[in-house]
């Protein structure tokens, strides 16, 4: 008695059904690693999504929700498991993974804390997907990349921190609501540590090429009538305002995923600002991971734009460098 | 009189100097060539109520670039400024120029499309309808506003239970019929449909079939249209969805029916398909594609049903909203199905108050 499935449809083909194309991984299922999964699939970036985490019901949960939406997307496969096997041949791994501070945890400890999470995740990932890119957004972003390339024993140019890009995102948001243009028609990096110490090269930031610098010498300094460092100040300021008004900060963050991804998938090679080794570079003699113009390709991060910095822009990437190496010389590998 | 000119032109130079280095950056950048006010948006789309659902179809909008303009409101200030920032902020990446959110429904004014998901959720093992009354009392209050600032809008009512809830906001409204659709079953479709595929190994919009009615616990499978490429299921398995189906497709339908619940039960709620689901027919409405979506409507006068409820039939979207019903040839047993449906939705709008 021939099934239903059987009267309706007849395999021809005599070939083993090929594995994906361009699988994305993502560890860690929460608000975060979500809205870069949400992200990721709404861009059709992928041919199969895979979804890890330790909680069981949040993961099973999450990636049914994914499933039901499928009819409306274009990713055949969305997988969800405890178990690293599902991420088995991924081109991109994001791992959002992580700890967040306590009150009153010490930067130290929680890095520590968040080490031990990355020593059983990283093995894991690489196990099954030897040859993927890592891209790593869980905090603080530049020390985490540092320790998963440690623990990978991939290549630098697999290893890539999600860095600066949001913040330069974030500059170019604030840039274009000041100028009422659009923000991909406004250019300008932000560089070296996520966060606190991060760096807006002022005299980068242009508009079709014209530099705002040179129209106004002042810019990024205390005496510019038109106050344009506190746009870089809003940028540092705008993460912990977010997570002060809604608990946390997602969908920015997960856009953000979805561009790197869609630069490496697409083998665009595109100039991102994200976090990558910087050691001998600007006067870093650390081994350190900061947020740099980098080349984004299949092969992952292929090649860095040496900015032509000023010597107290040099001069913050040092410092940021001495930090983070004081930091990381204190982990337990 | 060269020394007089030359002093001239000296001065000249440096009042000009003067007045360059008082122009803004902006001003020394960009000259403006037309001026006048602000032209109002064309494709406007805002999301009342922005937990979970809210948010999933704000992304959902944004990713899938159908509004020039989103814009969201709800009572919790603080969460509210924080979702609009957040989405701000990835706007590089996006293209919708405004995203702008308050608690005042000023901000939702010239709006084409207005998706409600305000109101209360199912607590784990809650049914839908014993949600009713505590979000009648809160659509009372978010209707009339929304219409006040975007009379020409076409409202799509989310919030459960939502068959009740589009009836009660057509009635808050004024709106005629046509403008005020409830999300329906056409997310309980998009699950049959994913379910139904996976059986038989292909893509979801490969495989059609339709669950219309109520959504949820007795939303109603018509297993006569469901088919691949034209070819029948039931033509190919008379028993499809009858309790002797040796093959039991008819689990396949109770599993669309127990998935809110369980993923509820998983993870505290569900969003992702929903919000995927509202940016869907907010696609056919805003392009004006005239595609078919099962989605809840006002039915009196069809299939015998002679009260004013609304359930999920195949409707016709386009820019004036639905555009016509699609009928559906039913069995007696499926008709009888949205009979008892519209029934017992009545029984529980009748007693209703002040709408």
């Amino acid at each position: 008695m021939a099934s239903t499935k059987e009267k309706l449809i007849a395999h021809v083909s005599k070939e083993e059904p090929a594995g994906p194309t361009n699988k994305v991984t993502v560890v860690g299922v929460g608000m975060v690693g979500m809205a870069a999964a949400i992200s990721v699939l709404l861009k059709d970036l992928t041919d199969e999504l895979a979804l890890v985490d330790v909680m069981e019901d949040k993961l099973k949960g999450e990636a049914m929700d994914l499933q039901h939406g499928s009819l409306f997307l274009k990713t055949h496969k969305i997988v969800a498991d405890k178990d690293y096997s599902v991420t088995a041949n991924s081109k991109v791994v994001v791992v959002t993974a992580g700890a967040r501070q306590q009150e009153g945890e010490s930067r130290l400890n929680l890095v520590q804390r968040n080490v031990n999470i990355f020593k059983f995740i990283i093995p894991n990932i690489i196990k099954y997907s030897p040859n993927c890119i890592l891209l790593v957004v869980s905090n603080p972003v530049d020390i985490l990349t540092y320790v998963a390339w440690k623990l990978s024993g991939l290549p630098r140019n697999r290893v890539i921190g999600s860095g600066t890009n949001l913040d330069s995102a974030r500059f170019r948001h604030l840039m274009g609501e000041k100028l009422g243009i659009h923000p991909s028609s406004c250019h300008g990096w932000v560089i070296g540590e996520h966060g606190d110490s991060s760096v807006p090269v002022w005299s980068g930031v242009n508009v079709a090429g014209v530099s705002l610098q040179g129209l106004n010498p002042d810019m990024g300094t205390d005496k510019d009538k038109e106050d344009w460092k506190s746009v870089h100040k809003m940028v540092v300021d705008s993460a912990y305002e977010v997570i002060k008004l809604k608990g946390y900060t997602s969908w920015a963050i997960g856009m953000s995923v979805a561009d790197l991804c869609e630069s490496i998938l697409k083998n665009l090679h595109k100039c991102h600002p994200v976090s990558t080794l910087v050691k001998g570079m600007h006067g870093v003699n650390e081994e350190v991971f900061l947020s740099v113009p980098c080349i984004l390709g299949n092969s992952g991060l292929t090649d860095v734009v040496h900015m032509t910095l000023k010597p107290e822009e040099e001069k913050q990437l040092v410092k940021s460098a001495e930090t983070l190496w004081g930091v990381q010389k204190e982990l337990t590998l | 009189m060269l020394v007089s000119w030359w002093h001239l032109f000296l001065g000249a130079q440096s009042l000009y100097r003067h007045v360059l280095s008082m122009a803004s950056v902006l001003q020394k950048l960009i000259t403006p060539l037309s001026s006048g006010p602000l032209e109002p948006p064309r494709n406007k789309v805002t999301v009342v109520g922005v937990g979970q659902v809210g948010m999933a179809c704000a992304v959902s909008v944004l990713l899938r670039e159908l509004a020039d303009e989103l814009a969201l409101v709800d009572v919790i200030e603080d969460r509210l400024k924080g979702e609009m920032m957040d989405l701000q902020h990835g706007s590089l990446f996006l293209k919708t120029p405004k995203i702008v959110s308050g608690k005042d429904y000023s901000v939702t004014a010239n709006s084409r499309i207005v998706v409600v998901t305000a109101g209360v959720r199912q607590q784990e093992g809650e049914s839908r309808l014993n949600l009713v009354q505590r979000n009648v009392n809160i659509f009372k209050h978010i209707i009339p506003q929304i219409v006040r600032y975007s009379p020409d809008c076409i409202l799509i009512v989310v919030s459960n239970p939502v068959d009740v809830l589009t009836y009660v906001t057509w009635k808050l409204s004024g709106l005629p019929k046509h403008r005020v659709i409830g999300s329906g079953t056409n997310l309980d479709s998009a699950r049959f449909r994913y379910l139904m595929a996976e059986r038989l190994g292909i893509h979801p919009s490969s495989f059609n079939g339709w669950i219309l009615g109520e959504h949820g616990d007795s939303s109603v499978p018509v297993w006569s249209g469901t088919n691949v490429a034209g070819v029948s299921l039931q033509k190919l398995n008379p028993d499809i969805g009858t309790d002797t189906d040796a093959e039991n497709w008819r689990e396949t339908h109770k599993k669309v029916v127990d998935s809110a619940y369980e993923v509820i039960r998983l993870k505290g709620y569900t969003n992702w398909a929903i919000g995927l689901s509202v940016a869907d027919l907010t696609e056919s409405l805003m392009k004006n594609l005239n595609r078919v979506h099962p989605v809840s409507t006002m039915v009196k006068g069809l299939y015998g049903i002679s009260d004013e409820v609304y359930l999920s039939l195949p409707c016709v979207l386009n820019s004036a909203g639905v555009g016509s019903v699609v009928n559906m040839s039913l069995t007696s047993d499926e008709v009888s199905q949205l009979k008892k449906s519209a029934d017992m939705l009545w029984h529980i709008q009748k007693d209703l108050t002040d709408l």
